[in-house]
């Protein structure tokens, strides 16, 4: 089964919570990786065999201003359809647009319970991943050698970072 | 140049600053919150007239202001007094009205947009109209301002800029520098008063105002910061008032910036964002600083801090504290944060 991932702060989703945090429910500050707008949820679908994971994650790179780790969670599929939430495939907003037309999704109509419930649920399930800055750097060099994401798309400060270390 | 900006640099060599040309009247008022600032003109001895309500004119100070006041009335109005050019008369305007510029001064964020590039303040200077908010760290006063500016505020601040003077505008070699600021708190002597400036030095015997100054700058950047929601690459606003402010602060930033990121009520959020700032900013300060600040916050009683600090080094490349990682990795608590630290140092040992 696919799983999901999300971007996250990985120290914010450590299974060694504070000591007022009791079995079974997770700090707040996790809640805040939950960016929501109008009710959704971006999430990325990852292939069981993780066959589109780099992908992914070269194109979350790409969408920010600077190289950067990533900090992610990744979940099996099947825990928001267990909480009766629905997903929809929506395009991503990455320089990557195969990725956003092929692996992107909205958890839609998330109440405020709903959503809760998944972040939950998602502590249980996930697993805490991270991929470190040097990986990302190299990533988004293959990336841009494939012309898998569109270079005018990145910000400045990013191509000039990665400009500066290929050269 | 044009033949005013020409005539400017011609009549201005004969300017020069000295020590009586300052002086501050720091007397509370009625309205308990302000400051009067006056200006001498050594060759009249006049002063530049405040009243109870403020500056509300200023006479021709016998033809000649040798250098460029702005000057902050009870009105919160900022008048800037133009360089007085023999051919061109002495007048002051009523600039304020610039909402921003009062928050820059409450608030020490300088948008960096602002910071340089605006043409328009090198007009401003001879059209004796400065917007104030134009004003604050734009590189064009460095080269077209010969002078000294006092900018005073009911908010406390005292703002002292005197400039550099190396290109076609340098007009003295007495005097040295840039923009520098200096604050006060209402019931200390003001500097300019009790250091008068003196030709050639820059360094006003202040240091301890103007590091209290950045200091409470510093803090408030922080404050601000908690209300923003930080994620790793996204360049933060937190992020971008530290840099602006810390532009205009001069060296001295690093040992406060560092103190204030290792004090526990500091949230833990803003601390490992401006961590990870700091391991971004080589421009703005030594790497040894940088390194150094980044090993202390290792010890931070906060996971988050300490892997920002971690991530942090890495990401610099910061062979030369292994040492320290490897003693972070040794204590640390948090299985998960310490196998995060395991793999930095295998990275850093190139493993």
């Amino acid at each position: 089964m696919s799983r999901l991932l999300i971007k996250v702060q990985k120290r914010l989703w450590d299974r060694q919570q504070p000591a007022f945090v009791d079995p079974g429910d997770i700090c707040a500050d996790g809640l805040i990786d939950l960016n929501v707008k109008d009710n959704r949820l971006s999430v990325w679908e990852v292939a069981e065999d993780n066959a589109n994971l780099e992908r992914v994650l070269t194109a979350l790179a790409a969408n920010c201003t600077y190289t950067s780790k990533i900090d992610y969670i990744l979940f099996d599929s099947g825990v928001p359809l267990k909480l009766g939430l629905a997903i929809k495939s929506t395009p991503g907003g990455t320089p990557d647009s195969k990725a956003n037309e092929t692996w992107h999704r909205d958890l839609i109509e998330l109440s405020g319970k709903k959503l809760l419930a998944f972040a939950l649920a998602a502590f249980e399930n996930a697993s805490r991943e991270r991929c470190q800055e040097h990986k990302v750097v190299n990533m988004l060099k293959g990336a841009i050698e494939r012309n898998e994401i569109e270079q005018s798309k990145l910000s400045e400060v990013l191509l000039a970072k990665l400009q500066v270390q290929q050269s | 140049m044009s033949a005013r900006h020409a005539g400017a640099t011609a009549a201005l060599k004969s300017i020069s600053i000295d020590a009586s040309e300052l002086t501050a009247d720091t007397t509370p008022r009625p309205s308990g919150r302000h400051l009067a600032v006056v200006w001498r003109n050594p060759r009249s001895n006049d002063l530049v007239p405040t009243g109870s309500v403020g500056l509300e004119e200023v006479r021709p100070l016998g033809g000649l202001l040798s250098a460029p006041a702005f000057l902050e009335t009870d009105f919160g109005m900022l008048a800037h007094s133009k360089l007085s050019f023999p051919e061109t008369p002495f007048a002051t305007g009523d600039i304020w009205g610039n909402r921003q510029f009062q928050d820059y001064l409450c608030t020490p964020t300088v948008p960096a947009a602002d910071l340089w590039g605006n043409s328009q303040f090198q007009d401003y200077l001879y059209t004796n109209m400065v917007p104030a908010a134009d004003l604050w760290g734009n590189s064009q006063i460095e080269n077209a301002w010969p002078g000294t500016v006092l900018i005073s505020t009911d908010l406390r601040d005292v703002y002292q800029i005197s400039t550099d003077l190396q290109d076609t505008h340098k007009i003295s070699t007495d005097l040295k520098d840039i923009c520098q600021y200096v604050s006060y708190m209402p019931n200390a002597a003001l500097p300019v008063t009790t250091h008068p400036l003196q030709s050639g030095r820059i360094e006003m015997q202040a240091g301890d105002f103007r590091d209290r100054s950045l200091e409470q700058k510093l803090r408030v950047v922080f404050q601000r910061g908690t209300e923003e929601r930080f994620e790793d690459g996204m360049e933060s606003e937190f992020a971008k008032e530290l840099e602006g402010l810390v532009r205009a602060s001069g060296p001295n930033f690093g040992e406060i910036l560092g103190r204030i990121v290792e004090e526990d009520p500091v949230s833990s959020s803003v601390k490992a964002e401006a961590i990870g700032w700091i391991s971004r900013t080589n421009a703005l300060l030594p790497r040894a600083q940088r390194i150094s600040i980044l090993e202390r916050a290792l010890g931070s009683g906060s996971a988050l801090v300490r892997d920002s600090a971690a991530v942090g080094l890495a990401s610099m490349d910061a062979t030369e504290a292994i040492a320290a990682l490897a003693r972070a990795f040794a204590s640390e608590q948090n299985t998960e944060l310490k196998s995060d630290i395991e793999e930095l140092i295998r990275y850093l040992r190139g493993l």
